[in-house]
């Protein structure tokens, strides 16, 4: 029999990672209409950063900083190129920038292989049960989206929210109204890498090991579908569809199980997801929530 | 008077079409100047090269003695050259009162730092704008629209609110592209008289496309004529209309 509550905890642990993952995307898709389709790219930096030195024996709260710190950095990084292209031009980048960095920890044995790195130590102290453990990494998970969610709900209710959504709407107007719309295109971009990169780090202590193939681009593909279930340009959406898109993905798992279908029912999940996506794009192709106004102002 | 703006040859061309051909024009600070000329005679296009928007391929453009022709947009705003669009180029997911904010000048929230470490200092400061936006919307008949989204506008309301953007952030001089095509006539009179308010109050230079002879005549000090990427005339009311090569090229007979 399975254990029900942690299977349940777990998956929250999920909407968490992802739910921090949707958020950063929907602050450069959402708000700042930036193409990013690389989005696991700066996950998998935040996990090998934060994976390699903890395992060489530093804390893990210098793991999740270093995490942090890297994937922005190489957020800023990629964006000093990148941000110069068309919108299309961009997708393709960042979507190829995730499988470069792939295939280098692939081949890299330094950096663990094709094996990755095991033996990750976690946040919660060895010897308590699974239950307790998995309430501890939640409560961690919890803080660190709040986290996120404070940055990102200052960032989208202040007049820098205002430009980053004008830019998304005419960046030529954004320009003569004399906003330097490369600045804005750079930081969102590292914020929102740095986000992924905290994500990733949690990730890699969660699940103790990771390997190269755990970060394919159907990473990126999944926090896109979260985006548009929840909701562009809205921070609650974010997590919001990671929740719908996971409770979906598990949901499938345990159904095929109870159901006896003419398809191979692995694939289950797959369909189910594919469906509602379709549905979403014909009829609520905003997602479920709207966009979040920048401010209501007093006596307006 | 002292010059504001001055082209020196100014030239674009897109492929074989040369849009602005060695364009050299001054605009006298406080002026309201107007540039006419038939369509596709390069009016937007010079626009475009002044206000950085395009890049000029040869000549050079001054704006108060400073050299803009090589600037990027959002420093040629600095230098405090604001301009709007011939199809306005709004915020269209926003309202109306945010489109107006985002111009505002000097913004202390629009920078990350700000936005995190000087948060009070932003409330305050988008308290004054948020009054001083209203007050151009009033002005622009276009407060009850304050919190609609500014892409469920009238044509008309739209180049109004453009307008009240480009007030919004302190210029020192405008570039106005039609800035009355669209809106009804009493409007439009009354876009201008506001544009004279505004010269006379704040010594702000205007330089605006417009196809209306008779309301630039009113209301300019001086018209500039384009033809085929060329400046072909210039100067006030009466000469010009009497001007066989602009009653050739713009007016035609009657």
């Amino acid at each position: 029999m399975v254990n029900i509550v942690n299977f349940i905890l777990d998956m929250f642990v999920y909407v968490g990672i992802f739910g921090i993952l949707s958020l950063s995307l929907n602050l450069e898709y959402g708000f700042t209409g930036l193409w990013n389709f690389g989005k696991v790219a700066f996950y998998m930096i935040g996990a090998y950063t934060s994976g390699i030195l903890t395992t060489l024996g530093y804390p893990v709260y210098v793991g999740f900083a270093a995490g942090v710190v890297v994937s922005g950095l190489a957020g800023l990084m990629i964006s000093l190129p990148a941000l110069r292209l068309r919108e299309d031009y961009l997708g393709i980048l960042t979507l190829v920038f995730g499988e470069i960095i792939r295939i280098i920890l692939k081949n890299e044995y330094w950096l663990g292989g094709p094996l990755g790195i095991r033996g990750i130590p976690s946040i919660t102290p060895s010897g308590l049960d699974y239950t307790t453990a998995l309430i501890i990494q939640l409560i961690a998970i919890t803080i660190i989206a709040a986290i996120c969610y404070f940055i990102a709900n200052r960032i989208i209710h202040s007049p820098y929210g205002r430009v980053i959504r004008g830019i998304r709407e005419d960046e030529l107007a954004t320009a003569t109204l004399g906003k330097n719309t490369f600045r804005y295109k750079a930081s969102i971009f590292s914020i929102s890498s740095a986000m992924a990169g905290v994500a990733g780090a949690f990730m890699g202590q969660y699940v103790t090991s990771i390997a190269p193939d755990q970060f394919m681009p159907f990473i990126s593909f999944t926090v896109w579908m979260m985006v548009m279930l929840g909701g562009f340009a809205n921070i609650e959406g974010a997590f919001l569809g990671a929740l719908i898109y996971i409770s979906f993905e598990r949901g499938a798992r345990i159904a095929k199980d109870y159901l006896l279908l003419p398809i191979d029912p692995n694939n289950l999940m797959f369909i189910l997801t594919g469906l509602l996506i379709l549905i979403f794009v014909f009829f609520r192709p905003q997602g479920l929530l709207k966009e979040n106004r920048v401010r209501e102002h007093k006596g307006v | 008077m002292a010059q504001i703006l001055v082209t020196d040859n100014l030239t674009k061309s897109f492929g074989g079409l040369v849009a602005v051909n060695n364009v050299s024009i001054q605009v006298d600070e406080g002026s309201i100047t107007g540039l006419i000329g038939p369509n596709g005679s390069g009016k937007t296009t010079l626009f475009n090269v002044i206000s950085g928007a395009l890049k000029a391929d040869s000549g050079k453009a001054f704006f108060n003695g400073r050299r803009i022709d090589n600037l990027p947009c959002h420093l040629i705003y600095k230098a405090g050259l604001v301009r709007t669009f011939q199809v306005p180029r709004l915020f269209q997911k926003m309202t109306v009162l945010d489109n107006m904010l985002i111009a505002a000048r000097g913004l202390v929230g629009d920078s990350l730092i700000g936005t995190f470490f000087q948060t009070r200092a932003w409330k305050k400061q988008e308290e004054e704008l948020v009054k001083k936006a209203l007050d151009i919307l009033e002005m622009l008949d276009l407060y009850h629209q304050r919190k609609n989204l500014a892409g469920n506008l009238s044509g008309g309301q739209m180049k109004l609110l453009e307008l009240g953007r480009a007030l919004m952030s302190d210029p020192k001089m405008l570039l106005l592209d039609e800035p009355a095509a669209g809106v009804s006539p009493v409007v439009v009179d009354k876009i201008f008289e506001k544009i004279v308010e505004l010269r006379k109050n704040f010594r702000l230079t205007f330089f605006i496309i417009e196809h209306r002879i008779e309301t630039l005549f009113s209301y300019t000090d001086r018209v500039i004529v384009m033809f085929k990427g060329q400046v072909i005339a210039e100067g006030r009311g009466r000469e010009l209309v009497e001007n066989p090569r602009v009653i050739d090229v713009y007016l035609g007979e009657y």
